[in-house]
């Protein structure tokens, strides 16, 4: 990704000082005005990575309780919601490993990778519908990469870090997903897959 | 005229914008709920330190096999471990990977005692702790190699935990009153 064209995540939302406060003396309703706020954002994120509404549910619950455990350690280096997303992203990439699918992924190739990267997605992509079922036919760790990369505008070096995986891995993953997901949508069906692969 | 035929949406200029214009995706009723009762419970069942310590004693010694052995030792067995064996690092993540798997597959939240949850949640921050380390760029590989040593030993701590509490069900026991007798 260029530098200086990150996304805004859906996590960018303020949290009033005031709340964030009442928060980390343990007012519980400020607790829930935290939930709520991040409820989606949160869930969203866990279901692509994890692709399963169930585990992604639980993400959530267990995102917010460890918010709630830790927020006194908040400090304040970075957004709240920075924050909060970085526990989001831990847990959902900790649920994945548990599931055992750091081997759902796209094998690696030969080098010759990044060559469509810069180029646009085709209209299809305009299709919220069709984007969905596409992405939900790519494999869950190469899912993951694609979104942390363009949703949640992670680098590469914080993408390898969080999956504890090489910066290449990542930007193959990256290549071969893209690829993936664009001949997906070419074909309109969302469904294709390669021979051999979830 | 105003054109009031379907309307395409108009292309995304990077995926990017394509990500960013799917609707975020909705949770199911009842979340905040289950998250305050949660909450609730945990803050009920806070153990003191001394009853942490008992604990551990408990499980050092009912479950030695789980607990004592050296993390280096981690059995290799299979072929994809074959190569694991070589790399003390490998091996360690490949014995991080399988207690998670074991853990996954045993637990059971909706049923857990005051002491257990606490003890438990004290691990998985100091388990939360060491992956924030791990994440840090410029570590050394003894520096890799100590934190995912923790990381295999916390881990083995929780799979005790967790054994220890289906042993004593078939007891008929709680992990509670196991504390007690410890202590």
């Amino acid at each position: 990704m260029p530098v200086g064209t990150r996304p805004a995540s859906s996590f960018a939302i303020d949290l009033p000082d005031a709340v964030l406060a009442r928060a980390r003396a343990g007012d519980r309703s400020a607790f829930e005005q935290v939930y709520r706020r991040f409820e989606r954002p949160v869930f969203t994120l866990a279901l692509r990575i994890c692709g399963d509404h169930e585990e992604a549910s639980e993400v959530l619950q267990e995102t917010m309780l460890k918010v709630f455990d830790r927020i006194r350690d908040f400090r304040g280096d970075s957004p709240f919601w920075a924050w909060l997303r970085q526990i989001a992203v831990n847990e959902a990439l900790m649920k994945l490993r548990r599931g055992r699918r750091h081997a759902d992924e796209l094998p690696l190739e030969d080098g010759s990778e990044a060559a469509d990267d810069l180029a646009p997605p085709p209209s299809a992509a305009a299709d919220a519908a069709l984007l969905q079922r596409a992405l939900a036919a790519l494999p869950a760790t190469t899912r993951s990469v694609l979104w942390l990369y363009h949703a949640e505008g992670y680098t590469h070096e914080e993408i390898a870090a969080a999956m504890n995986r090489t910066i290449s891995f990542s930007k193959s993953q990256l290549s071969r997903g893209l690829r993936r997901l664009r001949a997906l949508l070419e074909s309109g069906t969302g469904s294709t897959k390669e021979p051999g692969h979830a | 005229m105003p054109d009031t035929g379907p309307r395409t949406p108009p292309a995304p200029a990077t995926w990017a914008d394509a990500f960013a214009a799917l609707p975020l995706e909705a949770p199911p009723r009842g979340g905040w709920e289950t998250l305050a009762a949660r909450l609730g419970a945990r803050r009920h069942a806070r153990a003191p330190l001394w009853l942490a310590a008992a604990a551990v004693a408990l499980l050092a010694i009912a479950l030695p096999w789980l607990v004592l052995r050296p993390v280096e030792e981690a059995p290799a067995s299979g072929p994809e471990v074959a190569h694991a064996a070589e790399d003390p690092m490998e091996a360690l993540l490949a014995e991080s990977a399988r207690l998670e798997t074991l853990l996954a597959a045993a637990r059971d939240d909706r049923f857990g005692s005051g002491a257990e949850l606490a003890l438990s949640g004290e691990i998985e921050s100091r388990l939360a702790t060491i992956d924030a380390a791990l994440r840090q760029p410029g570590l050394s590989r003894e520096q890799r190699h100590a934190l995912w040593q923790e990381r295999v030993a916390g881990l083995r701590t929780l799979a005790g935990i967790e054994s220890s509490r289906r042993w004593l069900e078939t007891q008929g026991a709680m992990y509670d009153t196991a504390l007690v007798l410890v202590d």
